[in-house]
């Protein structure tokens, strides 16, 4: 336990690997300029260079040592300038332990110790060691932080590592086949649009000549199997991202992991998820599933994140499956938006689309008319917004839910609302509707949830539930 | 809803903000002016340049003369002990609550135009969100700043 040790000789490669990485972009730079006459020098700068790399990597892993004693990790490390750095077991707050493509090749691991504050610069990272390694690591510095605990007499029960979830296979290839949903719209789009660029109405009338069907069939085939390749890539990408996902709890906090051929590990303390989004997809709700994810307030110096809590669930299992990991209530009933709201929400569409589907009519004459195939679409999706907007407030607990084109689902407490909007429109106020949104922490671009077109009354409803004064002054 | 906030921002706000939307203006000007040129010299359709017009004409006498008075009619604000009430809005009017244990810091801002007219913006920073009382009269933005800082030190978790 108190002899130095060295990491396994796997780390000189990774250390390899990181400094090309560093320099790569100036490398490739030097390359494609293509000096001329200069090659022979560029040749001989870059075997400098390598041997540099090499050598300095060798030197490193020579260098670098570590060790557990006094109840504290200590590491040693430096060429020329030796810089060690002793971290007490008790400031350790998380041990992360994760594996990269070469980590995974030679069955080795990397392990990050992180501490609590300490200005960012407090941090271990062993970048391989034998997994038995890590483990013992791990187990000892649990040990040792329990007894530092005891002695201090506060009393903590260990609790054992608890397996909550692990996705099967049939849910990976579900997740697979469906979560590019977006995206493959997106492409549809983007490839339309590229459609009437190639494609402008006065040139075809033109050269009508040379626009044989046997041509428009190479489009449209092209165009089928550009889709089918940006489908097929995220599949095999959600296939690597999420295979092997788990959950487990451990004490006050959870810890999901996921990953082929990238091993990724997140430890979520319970305490710090500020709000629950469950998305529903276009491809996913006519099929009963959802994702779920969570949002997680860093500490001090750490990032904001949003995770993956569940990439895949039946709608059906979503409440027993959620509230068995999380202290929150879902609701399979919220309350409706009134009908009135479904008008708007119709007008709006089709304004939205008469935005699109006017400029293509005018300009792009034929093939423009196509673009009113919106005007019923624009009526589906209002209907949609309308059916799957809802609210409830149940104890501490505000659940909204709404649709642009996906919908989406959060579940917030009340003390997790940064701070509440309600919205009114000229137009609302004449149908006596109001927007509400509620802005929370958040790791991803948007920090909040609105609600359109709610009944105003209930909008007050929410208003008085959120507000601290004094609850007569109604 | 409950009857609207007490209290309201400065009335010259009207001015400042007649003031930045004449720059803003401007500078689209410059913008269009560009724009012309360029659709003259190559020849593209005359109308694009009449509408242009149009709309920025448009665009300069509403945010001149129309919008800064119709926002400042709107803007209201009170501070309670456990709450912040703001209501502000232009085409739709917002009313927003921020609770004092959700704040972490308060801040007086202060432009060059603010400070010609002796005024100044308090800004009321969540976790999540960031929130503005703009163009308080100075004396009133910086009691209103040590008041909501006062409140926020005082303010415990009620749930």
């Amino acid at each position: 336990m108190f002899e130095p040790k060295r990491l396994h000789p796997v780390a000189m490669l990774v250390k390899m690997v990181k400094s090309i990485k560093e320099i790569i972009a100036a490398l490739i730079v030097l390359v494609v300029s293509n000096f001329g006459h200069f090659r022979f020098l560029l040749i001989v700068g870059i075997a400098i260079g390598a041997i540099f790399i090499i050598i300095s990597s060798i030197l490193h892993w020579l260098k670098f040592t570590y060790r557990l004693e006094e109840n504290e990790f200590r590491v040693e490390q430096g060429v020329f300038l030796k810089k060690n750095r002793y971290v007490p077991f008790e400031r350790i707050q998380s041990i992360n332990i994760s594996a990269g493509i070469i980590q995974r090749l030679f069955g080795v691991v990397n392990l990050k110790i992180e501490t609590a504050g300490g200005m960012g610069e407090a941090e271990i990272e062993l970048s391989a060691i034998s997994k038995e390694e890590a483990d013992r690591i791990q187990r000892i510095i649990k040990e040792q932080k329990n007894q530092i605990q005891e002695e201090s007499a506060v009393p903590t029960d260990l609790q054992e590592e608890k397996l909550l979830y692990k996705i099967n296979l049939k849910e990976l290839l579900i997740t697979a086949a469906t979560s590019g949903g977006l995206g493959v719209a997106l492409s549809i789009v983007a490839f339309l649009s590229q459609f009437d660029e190639i494609i402008p109405y006065e040139k075809i009338f033109e050269q009508l000549e040379w626009i044989t069907h046997a041509s428009l069939t190479v489009i449209v085939f092209a165009c089928l199997l550009g889709l089918l390749l940006a489908w097929v890539l995220s599949f095999i990408g959600v296939l690597l991202k999420y295979g092997d996902f788990t959950i487990r709890e451990e004490s006050d906090q959870i810890i999901i992991s996921r990953g082929i051929l990238e091993k990724k590990q997140f430890t979520i303390p319970i305490d710090r998820i500020q709000a629950i989004k469950i998305s529903e997809n276009l491809l996913r709700q006519p099929l009963g599933y959802a994702a779920v994810h969570i949002e997680t307030a860093g500490g001090r110096d750490e990032k904001d994140i949003e995770t993956v809590l569940f990439p895949l669930i039946r709608k059906s299992q979503l409440k027993e499956k959620i509230e068995s990991i999380l202290d929150v209530t879902i609701q399979q009933q919220l309350n409706p938006i009134p009908k009135r709201a479904l008008y708007r929400l119709w007008l709006q569409d089709f304004l939205l689309g008469l935005i699109v589907i006017v400029p293509l009519c005018l300009f792009l004459k034929p093939w423009g008319y196509l673009s009113l195939l919106l005007i019923p679409i624009s009526f589906i999706l209002g209907y949609g917004q309308y059916k799957d907007s809802g609210w409830l407030i149940n104890g501490n607990e505000l659940t909204l839910s709404c649709r642009f084109i996906n919908k989406t689902t959060v579940v917030l407490e009340k003390k997790r609302i940064q701070s509440l909007k309600i919205k009114q429109s000229y137009f609302q106020r004449r149908r006596k509707l109001v927007s509400v949104e509620a802005n929370f922490i958040s790791g991803s671009l948007g920090n909040d949830v609105t609600v359109d077109n709610l009944d105003q009354n209930d909008g007050a409803k929410i208003y008085h539930w959120f507000s601290r004064r004094e609850k007569n002054v109604l | 809803m409950r009857s609207e906030p007490k209290n309201r921002i400065s009335p010259k706000a009207v001015v400042v903000w007649r003031i930045s939307a004449s720059l803003i203006s401007f500078m689209m000007l410059i913008i269009f002016i560009a724009a012309s040129i360029f659709i003259w010299k190559f020849n593209w359709p005359k109308w694009i340049i009449f509408i242009l017009a149009a709309v920025w004409l448009l665009y300069t006498i509403c945010s001149i003369f129309f919008f800064p008075k119709i926002r400042l009619k709107v803007w209201r604000y009170e501070v309670h002990e456990q709450e912040l009430d703001l209501q502000h809005g232009l085409f739709s009017v917002k009313r927003v609550l921020v609770p004092m244990v959700r704040v972490q810091h308060v801040d007086t801002t202060q432009g060059p135009l603010l400070r010609k007219y002796h005024l100044a913006t308090v800004t009321i920073s969540t976790a999540a969100t960031v929130h503005e009382i703009p163009a308080l009269e100075m004396e009133e933005a910086d009691q209103l700043r040590d008041y909501i800082s006062k409140l926020v030190r005082e303010a415990k978790e009620d749930v």
